[in-house]
């Protein structure tokens, strides 16, 4: 697209370096509660708008997927792979088209010292070979077949094990750590520590994902994660929610530079988050029982829900105040990368048109703006503010607003997805009427 | 109890263990006896024998072949093996399975000093689920033990369920006339199970020797009677994914689950059934919520059509592995990869074609899977013996399968009574009696009755789930209106 390359030009003479983005956990559409549409094309086509260099495939262990990647993915060396040259003709009009790495979500259910563990895990694969013989070992471990993340009853150390074995190069990150449910930190089912649930293989452990509710700030707490690099991905169940999160390199990376960055920190750049408040499970409560409360008022209710008086769930925010050793001023450790806190663009279009993220009119100004500037992701971090206002003096405000960190937070809790706006409300046009408070969430 | 016994003879009262012999009705249960005394005894547990009854007398007749009448080389063949087996010098030298006791039996008859050998080796003699032994293997007893001998056995005749192969509980009952100084001790405490559930399986049986420890209130038994097979299946699926507690972000997000309270895990789920005709519908309705789940049955994997295809074409000529790499790529639309997997890695040790054979002539489906997973299982009543769950389901609970449409004598009815009371009393703390109102059976789908054995449980013990209650009120309502 010419204007991307203007905009490239535009950044190098700014003396910025350029940033290469990458969302390294999604879903297909062999997922459970995805999107029909979750194809490889799909994915590919959002990847663009997104501004994304690189995602996984998720899934590849269902047979279905695996065949449809076999079928469109051809290998373009060093553990990456592309779109056969007539698919990517069709969907990258002269920019550059995006590359895959093989990925797959597995849940393990297991006891552990007499508790049940519920963990989940992203596992990477660096060839179709390695892929082949992982799929072939949960063969005989159990249902492979139905879901695009299956579900396992293994002890998360003997996956890794498998993993491990399955080729050189086979890597594991923990999937969003915090989250209280399926997660290896996650106040429901998980471990106080990496090393209570991968046992003597933990050094093979060298990144963590920090999932929608926790921003690395969060994980700065805990001294304990100060070895592991933070990852950030969109565990995108439809292709439109690519990138909400992403990892972030200065190079453009393929399977193994990808890996070396995050063992060794060599071209890792940091993570685009969401804000925190935004996932939902930030802080505690019940969402039938509409109860939503911060860590300090769980623990003056003694964990108990103020209107049906059972435990509520404990959010990500309470959790890593229970294992943070670092209450004094953070500073980062020096595995940290850069932060960049965003807000997905459709929302903030959403906000200002007041409609909902998913209606026609955000669809229709999303392509015109994506068409304009290039891609989601310069919008929201490097075009020029005076650039965007030109094409929509709101959109310049909120964005600049964004970049400042001046947003206003309403935290998620039990399920529930948090609300992040830019704007007062009686800062926006009166396009209907009144609402008094803005409703949506993601799918 | 056994186990605990014979540690406790060795650790405290100076028995030597190889003076022991424990008989087990399992291969598994011998196996998990002997992880238990390890756990207890360490490396004293070495020289305990525990075997079944096969496996004893194949020992005995291979240390004596001669006398026997056998050939140093004889071989155990199963019905199986024996069709596939195309070696006429091999099949001459093979016996079958019933063959190991009669002949072990004739043995001793024949030589009375070898009685008195291992009269004198196996002092001790520990034989569990003495209820279901038949004659021949209560004549082997007897050769084994004399009458002044020491003894020990444990059985419950409201478990015996083996009357169909010959399995007696008269030799339970007479075990004082054949042993007069035997000291009888009265089970009656039961550690396993909620109150709830002994209280309901004693009324299922009609028979209250048998008391619960934990008397405080439990989770009453659910009744579930569903509407069709397949929703039969589809409440014991989805019931099993709300107790793990929502395996999924979907299953909470859409608020399916509550993941609430427990603490469960795959391992800790079994579905029984009487005829595994019941299971399509239950496997399809698992498979669909990707939990991970086993049939552990007896079924032997050389019983599989295609199994026995892939066994008949292998030659003498070359190594098995080879040929077997061969032939992969033909069989693995007809078998599971794991399978095959674990044939081409098991024919890596046995690499001859009938030592190959042999080895796969022991080895169950079950057996060729990862054994470090958990999964949910699935078996018959039959095969749930002596094992125990914390959430048992049981499948079925119609007349026609529950009792089984083959059982017309009193005698058969109160063995599969016998049989519903083996499969309830394998629950520690939930159990879930479910069954179809209208199912495919026998080729045709009928409307069954619900199973008679049921209707001696007391109400307040039950919980009747949702379409149970449903059902029970639109019952009511006609029959009111017929006034």
């Amino acid at each position: 697209m010419q204007t991307k390359a203007v905009f490239g030009i535009i950044l190098a003479l700014k003396g910025k370096s350029m940033l290469f983005y990458t969302d390294l956990h999604i879903h297909s559409k062999y997922s459970r509660a995805t999107s029909k549409n979750c194809d490889l094309e799909e994915l590919a086509l959002w990847a663009e708008k997104k501004g994304l260099s690189l995602i996984s495939t998720g899934d590849f262990t269902h047979p279905a997927w695996f065949n449809e990647i076999k079928e469109k993915l051809i290998p373009a060396g060093n553990g990456v792979f592309r779109l056969k040259p007539e698919i990517e003709k069709r969907i990258f009009k002269g920019s550059e088209p995006v590359k895959f790495i093989l990925s797959v979500e597995i849940s393990t259910i297991y006891k552990k010292w007499d508790k049940t563990r519920k963990v989940h895990h992203v596992v990477f694969m660096p060839n179709l070979h390695s892929a082949e013989n992982f799929r072939n070992k949960l063969g005989a471990i159990g249902n492979i077949n139905s879901d695009g993340r299956p579900i396992l009853g293994l002890d998360s150390r003997n996956l890794l094990e498998t993993v491990l074995d399955s080729g050189e190069g086979a890597y594991i990150i923990p999937a969003h750590i915090w989250t209280p449910w399926f997660s290896v930190l996650g106040s429901k089912s998980g471990f106080d520590s990496i090393e209570d649930c991968y046992d003597d293989l933990s050094d093979y452990i060298f990144a963590v994902e920090t999932g929608l509710s926790s921003d690395p700030e969060m994980n700065w707490h805990v001294s304990k994660l100060d070895k592991f690099r933070l990852v950030s991905n969109s565990d995108a169940h439809s292709p439109s929610k690519l990138a909400r999160e992403a990892t972030v390199f200065d190079h453009n990376p393929d399977y193994f530079t990808l890996m070396h960055a995050l063992k060794t920190g060599e071209g890792y750049v940091g993570t685009v988050e969401f804000f925190p408040e935004e996932g939902k499970y930030h802080e505690d409560g019940h969402r039938k029982c509409n109860v939503c409360m911060t860590p300090e008022e769980t623990k003056k209710h003694n964990g108990i829900c103020p209107v049906c008086g059972k435990p509520v769930t404990i959010g990500v925010s309470y959790r890593v105040n229970e294992l943070s050793d670092r209450k004094e001023i953070i500073t980062p450790p020096p595995t940290a990368g850069k932060v960049f806190s965003l807000v997905p663009l459709p929302e903030i279009l959403a906000e200002i048109m007041q409609v909902g993220p998913s209606s026609k009119s955000v669809a229709l100004e999303y392509e015109r703006l994506v068409g304009k500037f290039g891609s989601e992701l310069s919008i929201l971090q490097n075009i020029p503010l005076d650039e965007l206002s030109k094409s929509s003096e709101m959109l310049g405000e909120g964005i600049s607003r964004l970049r400042a960190g001046k947003v206003i937070k309403q935290a998620g809790y039990d399920g529930e997805y948090g609300v992040i706006k830019l704007f007062n409300e009686d800062e926006l046009v009166k396009k209907k009427l009144y609402k008094s408070k803005i409703k949506y969430r993601h799918s | 109890m056994l186990t605990n016994r014979i540690a406790h003879l060795i650790k405290d009262k100076q028995i030597l263990p190889q003076n022991c012999l424990a008989i087990t009705f399992t291969r598994r249960a011998a196996q998990e006896m002997r992880e238990r005394l390890y756990k207890i005894l360490g490396d004293r547990a070495k020289s305990i024998k525990i075997n079944t009854f096969h496996s004893l007398c194949f020992e005995i007749l291979k240390d004596n072949f001669d006398k026997a009448g056998l050939s140093e080389n004889f071989t155990v063949m199963s019905d199986q093996e024996r069709a596939l087996c195309k070696d006429s010098k091999l099949l001459e030298t093979a016996i079958s399975f019933d063959d190991l006791i009669t002949l072990t039996i004739k043995l001793f008859d024949e030589n009375k000093d070898l009685t008195d050998f291992y009269r004198e080796q196996f002092k001790y003699v520990f034989v569990d689920e003495y209820q279901d032994i038949d004659l021949n293997q209560y004549k082997l007893i007897k050769y084994l033990v004399p009458d002044n001998g020491n003894i020990f056995v444990i059985g419950d005749p409201n478990q015996a369920i083996y009357g169909f192969r010959g399995g007696n509980s008269k030799f339970f009952n007479n075990f004082k006339e054949d042993f007069p100084k035997t000291e009888i001790i009265n089970l009656k405490n039961n550690y396993r199970s909620t109150n709830n559930i002994v209280n309901a399986s004693n009324q299922m049986i009609n028979s209250y020797n048998i008391i619960s420890v934990y008397d405080k209130p439990h989770e009453k038994i659910t009744i579930h009677a569903a509407p069709t097979d397949k929703a039969e299946a589809e409440f014991i699926a989805s019931t099993i994914e709300n107790l793990i507690g929502g395996h999924s972000f979907f299953s909470i997000d859409s608020q399916r689950s509550s993941g609430q309270e427990n603490d469960y895990s795959f391992s800790d789920f079994v579905i029984l059934y009487r005829t595994s005709t019941q299971l399509p519908p239950i496997i399809e309705a698992l498979k669909r919520t990707g939990m991970p789940f086993v049939k552990l049955s007896n079924d032997l994997l050389c019983e599989n059509k295609n199994v026995i295809e892939l066994l008949t074409l292998l030659t003498d000529e070359t190594p098995v592995n080879g040929q077997l790499e061969a032939l992969y790529e033909e069989f693995s639309s007809k078998i599971d990869d794991y399978v095959l997997k674990y044939l081409l890695n098991l024919a890596l040790e046995h690499n001859n074609k009938n030592d190959f054979i042999h080895e796969v002539s022991f080895i169950t489906e079950a057996d060729t899977l990862d054994p470090r997973a958990d999964r949910i299982a699935l078996m018959t009543l039959h095969a749930s013996k002596g094992l125990e769950f914390k959430c048992v389901f049981i499948a079925g609970l119609e007349n026609e399968i529950l009792p089984l449409y083959r059982a017309k004598t009193e005698e058969e009815i109160t063995e599969e009574q016998r049989l519903l009371y083996v499969g309830m009393t394998r629950a520690k703390e939930r159990l879930f009696l479910t069954r179809a109102v209208k199912r495919k059976w026998l080729g045709i789908v009928k409307n069954l009755e619900i199973s008679p054995f049921l209707a001696k449980i007391q109400e307040d013990l039950l919980n009747f789930s949702k379409f149970e209650k449903q059902f029970k009120e639109k019952n009511n309502s006609e029959q009111l209106s017929l006034f």
